[in-house]
């Protein structure tokens, strides 16, 4: 009876070693939920201290965040553009001419924080400052809409 | 006669000039556009590379050195046509060296993931004949150390 026991719990503690060792080799790098991420920081680098009013055609800093969870290497760009309180909608590209593109090709998992500076030619009040993240596709060789974020800035000064 | 034969010559020649400065200078768009279906060619590079088990890590800085020079050329290509098309090459012949030495990785990464691979089926193998080894000898081997630390016991009356 005791034997038996003995039996179950040494073979029962090996099959879970087996276990790990094989589902740790299969789920290593493997992202159940695919997803990537966009951030816009002051200039602080943190979630806070955002400009709310700028003065036209001067230059202000931001830093824009962009992580990688897609479970592979990915190619994104994020574009800058202008748009009014009226036309906000994250889900769908902004239908605006282009500021500002970067470029940046991520490994899954890594991500990136990079100092941008910025400008704003033309006065105005809430005007919608929107970052768009694009990730490329292999299959169709280009460019798709992943999402967006913006900012708020009231552009204040005479026009250049 | 002779006038109008050297004129006829003078507008041929005129409009060949014109014709070999229409089409010999690439425009800047055109060269942006190039260095940039580059990148995306060495980024398909890179991520076929990486399916196939290679590390990436080298080839993806690489790769950001192109974007980078890219994205510098697009900032001055309006203020600095010919610093931009020199950006712009720059950007391409890295972008070509990446999709050269995409393979290498690959091939590289083909050989580690069947290293690995072979190495779990050892692993695996292993332990299965551990398993019945302990299957066979645990209690064996329990009871036999069992009594060697337990000879001295002596068993009193209750």
């Amino acid at each position: 009876m005791i034997d038996d026991d003995m039996k179950v719990a040494a073979v029962g503690i090996i099959v879970l070693i087996a276990v790990f060792n094989v589902s740790g080799y299969y789920l290593a790098n493997r992202n159940v939920e695919p997803f990537s991420e966009l951030g816009i920081l002051g200039p602080t680098q943190k979630i806070a201290d955002y400009p709310s009013s700028v003065l036209t055609g001067q230059n202000f800093s931001l830093y824009l965040y962009v992580g990688n969870h897609e479970g592979e290497v990915s190619y994104y760009q994020v574009l800058t553009k202008l748009g009014t309180s009226a036309n906000a909608n994250q889900s769908v590209p902004l239908d605006a001419p282009v500021m500002t593109s970067y470029g940046m090709v991520l490994l899954n998992n890594q991500n990136v924080t990079e100092p941008i500076t910025l400008s704003l030619d033309h006065n105005g009040t809430n005007v919608r400052l929107v970052f768009e993240l694009w990730i490329y596709e292999t299959n169709t060789s280009s460019f798709y809409f992943y999402t967006s974020n913006w900012l708020y800035l009231n552009v204040t000064g005479p026009s250049i | 006669m002779n006038c109008s034969k050297t004129v006829g010559s003078a507008a041929v020649l005129i409009m060949l000039i014109f014709a070999m400065t229409a089409f010999s200078a690439p425009s800047h768009a055109q060269t942006s556009a190039q260095s940039s279906a580059q990148i995306e060619k060495a980024y398909a590079a890179v991520l076929s590379a990486e399916q196939s088990g290679g590390n990436v890590t080298a080839l993806v800085a690489k790769l950001n050195s192109a974007v980078a020079l890219m994205q510098q050329a697009d900032a001055l290509n309006a203020t600095s046509p010919t610093k931009a098309q020199s950006l712009y090459s720059q950007a391409s012949t890295l972008a070509q060296q990446v999709i050269s030495s995409a393979p290498a990785v690959a091939a590289a990464g083909k050989v580690a993931t069947f290293d690995a691979q072979a190495s779990l089926v050892v692993e695996t193998a292993v332990l299965a004949a551990l398993a019945v080894l302990a299957y066979l000898y645990v209690p064996r081997l329990f009871w036999r150390y069992w009594y060697r630390t337990h000879r001295d016991w002596r068993v009193k009356k209750a």
